[in-house]
């Protein structure tokens, strides 16, 4: 029934956090804001390798209360070193709703294994959560972002005007959406 | 300036909120099926008041919460928030409910929504206030538009109700439209 692993890709893989090495290599990630934004929306700053590891474990505990975080750390197919994040923060079960963030930090991977990554959270969130659709904010800046999920197959379908501050302007926020069975006739399409 | 008149409306005003009397309401509210399907996404939870008190207790500091009444009457009607204010780009989330259903149908939640956006943009200094409302709630959808909000997209067949999937609707309302209305 099951073939392959989940959280296996070509290039990359899905792994569990590791709470002692991962956070100072992370933290040279957050100087870029928009990588620091979606760990913390306040205060907007670099973040340090303490409070890092803080954030990271207060959310592996609320994950035990609530079962809410799915997070996965992405790494080298080959190696240990920490290169980004992908996770699905929010669910709303009693409608099969999810909303998904990604950031890869690692300047040797930005722009590389973002959509291979983007393609193993939807086999998890579709196949093993059994979502009916799944959510993500993209600022109208994020130009990467924005041709990264629509070859994914996601649907521009809100535009939030002028709900952003920063770099001395308002920015617009998209909302981008895929549902299950767009997603699985996609599946279908590429296997012929 | 007084606050009465800071939030007072046409036929409504808001009252800062105590928790006790509406902890008693929102347990009551929460019984009407309807009421909760137009007011948010969640299933309805049936807490002790005491717990749905506690609800309130805890957020007093970090919410905008208000009661509604109307101008004649000391009784409570429903519930105004403004919640997840960002402080860098001054956007707000607003909501409603007018759990008395007797009272639906006369104006009230316009009313109560103008004051809770005329407090948003003068005194908490917003650039733009947000909201959402659901497919099936055309009623509400139609006070918004009137309010000045913009529909800025759906989000298709994000809601579940007995099977049948319906869309969730954007709407915003930038500080610049609101101006441009109010002015006589």
């Amino acid at each position: 029934m099951i073939e392959t692993s989940l959280f296996e890709g070509k290039t990359i893989r899905l792994t569990a956090i590791n709470l002692e090495e991962d956070p100072p290599v992370e933290a040279e990630f957050t100087k870029d804001l928009d990588y620091a934004r979606l760990l913390r929306p306040w205060p907007v700053r670099p973040i340090s390798p303490f409070e890092l590891k803080k954030l990271h474990e207060e959310r592996i505990k609320r994950r035990g209360e609530f079962e809410q975080d799915y997070y996965f750390a992405v790494r080298p197919k080959n190696e240990e070193r920490f290169i980004g994040f992908i996770r699905i923060p929010h669910i709303g079960w009693s409608h099969s709703n999810g909303l998904m963030q990604m950031a890869i930090g690692d300047p040797a991977w930005k722009g590389q294994c973002e959509l291979e990554a983007l393609n193993l959270l939807l086999t998890y969130a579709f196949h093993e959560l059994n979502l009916y659709r799944l959510n993500v904010l993209v600022p109208e800046y994020d130009q990467e972002g924005i041709h990264l999920f629509e070859q994914a197959g996601f649907t521009c379908e809100v535009r939030q005007r002028e709900i952003l501050y920063q770099a001395d302007r308002y920015w617009d926020l998209l909302l981008y959406g895929i549902l299950s069975d767009e997603w699985h006739r996609q599946q279908m399409e590429v296997k012929g | 300036m007084n606050y009465d008149e800071l939030l007072k409306g046409e036929l409504v005003c808001l009252e800062v909120l105590d928790p006790q009397p509406m902890a008693s309401l929102i347990c009551r509210w929460n019984l009407d099926s309807e009421f909760v399907r137009l007011f948010g996404d969640e299933p309805p939870r049936l807490w002790p008041v005491r717990y749905a008190q506690e609800g309130f207790e805890n957020h007093l500091a970090e919410l905008y919460l208000f009661a509604i009444r109307t101008l004649d009457d000391p009784r409570t009607i429903g519930i105004l928030d403004l919640s997840e204010i960002d402080r860098i780009s001054h956007n707000a989330w607003i909501s409603i409910g007018i759990g008395e259903r007797d009272q639906w149908g006369k104006g009230y939640g316009t009313d109560a929504m103008r004051v809770g956006i005329r407090f948003g943009f003068e005194q908490l200094n917003l650039h733009r206030i947000s909201l959402t409302v659901f497919e099936y709630n055309p009623r509400a959808r139609r006070s918004y538009e009137k309010l000045g909000f913009k529909e800025e997209g759906r989000a298709r067949k994000f809601l579940n109700r007995d099977g049948q999937r319906w869309d969730m609707i954007y709407m915003g309302l930038l500080h610049d439209e609101w101006i441009g209305q109010e002015a006589p």
